[in-house]
């Protein structure tokens, strides 16, 4: 099947959703060796590291994938719109499997001062596992947008721009939320901080 | 701005995937969806099962109200028009029945037998006065 898999990698996305809606399986193990090990994480991170429900998650996105192709907008990239449809489905998600962040209030950031270097000096101090663990205690608490555009932003590599065209929403919403984690961010890792 | 690239860079080394300690996810979890595009692939059929799967169609054939309906009509018409040219039929049937009945009523030796009877019966009367 690695063989048979070959011969459309040098496929674009767009030409395997053509192949696909014509049902050549080849295209859809394709383009699932390409894009599931990033959506399982994306998955993952956005419900609340449940590893089974991300899993869960992933199945049901490259279903709905193999059972209406011709659902993807030609005119949209496919980097974009699969990443639509993942959002759309962990929205299905925290509908459905009543997932909701530990506190959907919103945490009101102490000022709204420019990120200065204690972030760096702080953070680059901890270890890898403390911090990966306060990044999840944070992403766990954020509201599903705010988290999507971090994840989008920092596992994807996305632009605003791109984040925008995911989440639906003007450009300035997805900075506004950016900075609100990053602040948030902040605001935990003071707690490391070392005392001068 | 240095700051912020620094901030961003250091954010998106703890975001990668990597991070995550992931493995690539296996194709037989989504055995459901490669079956259902194999369902979709298109395949030549033969005349035979066409026909079958035809049969099978007007088997799984859901009637819905609106089908009804134009049923009904369709049959109600079909009713009216049928017994209509029947009873026209009949009446034309009967008026060529009538039209032979008179003819073989003039025809026939009854009335004047009829007449001859009353003629007689008349000149029996008569005599048996006198």
């Amino acid at each position: 099947m690695q063989d048979k898999t070959r011969r459309f990698s040098i496929n674009s996305d767009e030409e395997l959703m053509f192949r696909l809606s014509n049902g050549e399986e080849q295209a859809f193990d394709e383009l699932y060796q390409r894009y599931s090990k990033r959506l399982l994480g994306y998955f993952i991170r956005m419900l609340n590291f449940d590893k089974d429900l991300a899993e869960d998650a992933l199945q049901d996105l490259f279903l709905k994938i193999a059972e209406t192709p011709e659902n993807f907008d030609r005119s949209r990239s496919f980097k974009t719109w699969i990443f639509s449809v993942a959002s759309n489905t962990c929205k299905n998600y925290y509908r459905h499997k009543k997932i909701v962040s530990e506190s959907r209030e919103e945490i009101i950031l102490m000022e709204a001062s420019k990120t200065d270097n204690s972030f760096m000096i702080t953070a680059s101090q901890m270890d890898g596992k403390t911090f990966r663990k306060m990044l999840e205690e944070v992403l766990n608490k954020l509201s599903a947008e705010k988290k999507e555009a971090f994840i989008l932003k920092y596992q994807e590599e996305k632009t605003i721009s791109e984040i925008a065209l995911i989440q639906d929403c003007p450009e300035g919403s997805v900075k506004s939320r950016l900075h609100y984690t990053i602040k948030l961010l902040e605001e935990k890792l003071k707690i490391f901080k070392p005392i001068n | 701005m240095e700051n912020n690239n620094e901030i961003n860079q250091f954010l998106s080394n703890k975001m990668s995937l990597d991070e995550l300690n992931l493995k690539d996810p296996d194709l037989s979890l989504v055995a459901a969806a490669r079956n259902k595009i194999a369902a979709r692939k298109k395949k030549p059929v033969n005349e035979i099962e066409d026909f079958f799967s035809l049969v099978a169609a007007f088997l799984n054939f859901k009637i819905k109200l609106y089908h009804a309906v134009i049923a009904a009509v369709i049959t109600g018409g079909v009713i009216l028009y049928v017994t209509r040219s029947d009873h026209d039929n009949k009446d034309e049937s009967r008026a060529s029945e009538y039209v032979s009945n008179i003819a073989s009523v003039r025809s026939s030796t009854v009335l004047s037998s009829i007449y001859t009877f009353g003629l007689n019966k008349t000149q029996d009367d008569g005599r048996a006065n006198n």
